[in-house]
């Protein structure tokens, strides 16, 4: 009776694995599911990480359209992504060295020109930007004369440099406007985004965006309670950010009006001298 | 007595062997919106992070996304980053693909986190990829990690 068991429960155990043992691919990995697109080669990433039987079961998805080679049979399987209408014909790799935006080295960008031109679309990581993001913001035309007693964030968290990050310092990204401290706006589509004034100094014209709410600058006008408005008028906060971005807030009884540099480790206002 | 050992020794064998090839693995899932209104959805994508670069692999290992990232910051426990530039390594060549905006979230504790701005939590080590190409292609993924460096 017990052999019987014992050899029923292992007749079963191998029907059930002869499938997935059966469509694993020459490195030890079950097929099935995946994969629209075009056929060819691919090329390894060197991930980890094991298999899965294939055939896309088991997990809820969305109601959303399926494309027809995710249903293929097996014989006519595509390989990897369909992106046939974004890849480029010129080949590049981003984390090559040399081509990653925003390093040092990298054109710079001119503050008083207005980015996002109409006919210029070049996308994030095609135009090469500011090369300084990472500690000073520049501060336009203020720029050397932010030596004011530094204001202190009133709501920051402590914990030294970089606390309101975890600790890890923020690195901001070239191809954004101010590295990204204010929000996702890429340069490349800066056009698309509410323009939200902008100031006349030196013969420049400093261009400020809304700031996003997901962002640590919005974090940083939460902290110290300011409320952006529009730059241009006069007796403003205006605020300089990361490659010489600049936004504007209405003054209160913790940041009053005149020019400030943002300290992006610790959220400090360092005031400019007139 | 030495029959109904050997049993449960393959009987186990097999089971392992199940458990290796078709429960562990990549969990994740992509999906790509053309701008002509079709889609795909890939799913049991491979999600490995590199420092600051996502690497997602299709379930067949044809292709794989490459998203650089950076100006990474913490929204409670959520770290948010924003992408620099992606590309398609597939049919042994890499092509750019150009973004117009994006942005990469994730979780690293080991509990679920809420999201600003949304209703949705996201579980714990789970990435949330969501992209838009210049092309109007808009790319989403999502999945827990399966390898980070």
């Amino acid at each position: 009776m017990k052999k019987l068991f014992w050899s029923t429960a292992c007749l079963l155990a191998a029907l059930v694995a002869m499938p997935a043992l059966a469509s694993a691919d020459s490195n030890g990995r079950p097929g099935g599911g995946g994969g629209g697109g075009g056929g060819g080669g691919g090329r390894p990433s060197g991930g980890g990480g094991g298999g899965r039987p294939g055939g896309g079961g088991g997990r809820p998805s969305a109601p959303q359209q399926r494309s027809a080679p995710q249903r293929q049979a097996p014989a006519a399987r595509p390989a990897g992504y369909n992106f046939n209408h974004d890849t480029a014909p010129a080949e590049r790799r981003p984390g090559a060295p040399g081509v990653r935006p925003g390093v040092p080295g990298a054109r710079p960008y001119a503050p008083g020109a207005r980015p996002g031109a109409p006919g210029e679309r070049p996308g994030i990581g095609s135009r090469q930007s500011i090369p300084s993001y990472a500690r000073s913001g520049g501060g336009g035309g203020y720029n050397g004369r932010f030596n004011g007693n530094p204001i202190r964030n009133p709501h920051g968290p402590g914990g030294g440099p970089w606390g309101w990050n975890h600790g890890r310092p923020w690195q901001g990204a070239g191809n954004y406007w101010g590295g990204g401290f204010w929000g996702p706006f890429a340069f490349a589509d800066l056009g698309g985004f509410a323009l939200y004034g902008a100031l006349d100094y030196d013969q420049q014209v400093y261009d400020s965006y809304q700031v996003g709410p997901d962002s640590p600058g919005a974090d940083l006008l939460q902290d110290y309670g300011l409320q952006q408005t529009q730059c241009g008028p006069g007796n403003l906060v205006d605020i300089w950010g990361p490659s010489n971005s600049l936004i504007c807030a209405f003054p209160d009884d913790s940041v009053g009006p005149g020019n400030y540099q943002v300290d992006p480790s610790t959220f400090e206002l360092v005031p400019a001298s007139n | 007595m030495f029959e109904r050992r050997a049993g449960a020794a393959l009987c186990a064998t097999l089971a392992t062997l199940l458990l290796a090839t078709g429960i562990a693995g990549a969990n994740g899932t992509a999906r790509v919106q053309q701008s002509d209104g079709t889609s795909q959805v890939y799913e049991h994508v491979n999600i490995r992070l590199d420092g600051q670069t996502l690497w997602v692999r299709s379930d067949d290992r044809k292709g794989t996304l490459e998203v650089t990232s950076g100006a990474c910051s913490f929204a409670g426990a959520v770290q948010r980053c924003l992408p620099i530039a992606t590309a398609l390594h597939q049919h042994g060549e890499t092509k750019a693909i150009e973004l117009r905006h994006g942005m990469v979230y994730l979780n690293q504790t080991d509990v679920p986190q809420p999201m600003r701005h949304s209703s949705e939590l996201l579980g714990p080590h789970e990435v949330m990829v969501l992209l838009n190409t210049t092309a109007g292609t808009i790319i989403s993924v999502k999945g827990i990690l399966d390898d980070v460096k």
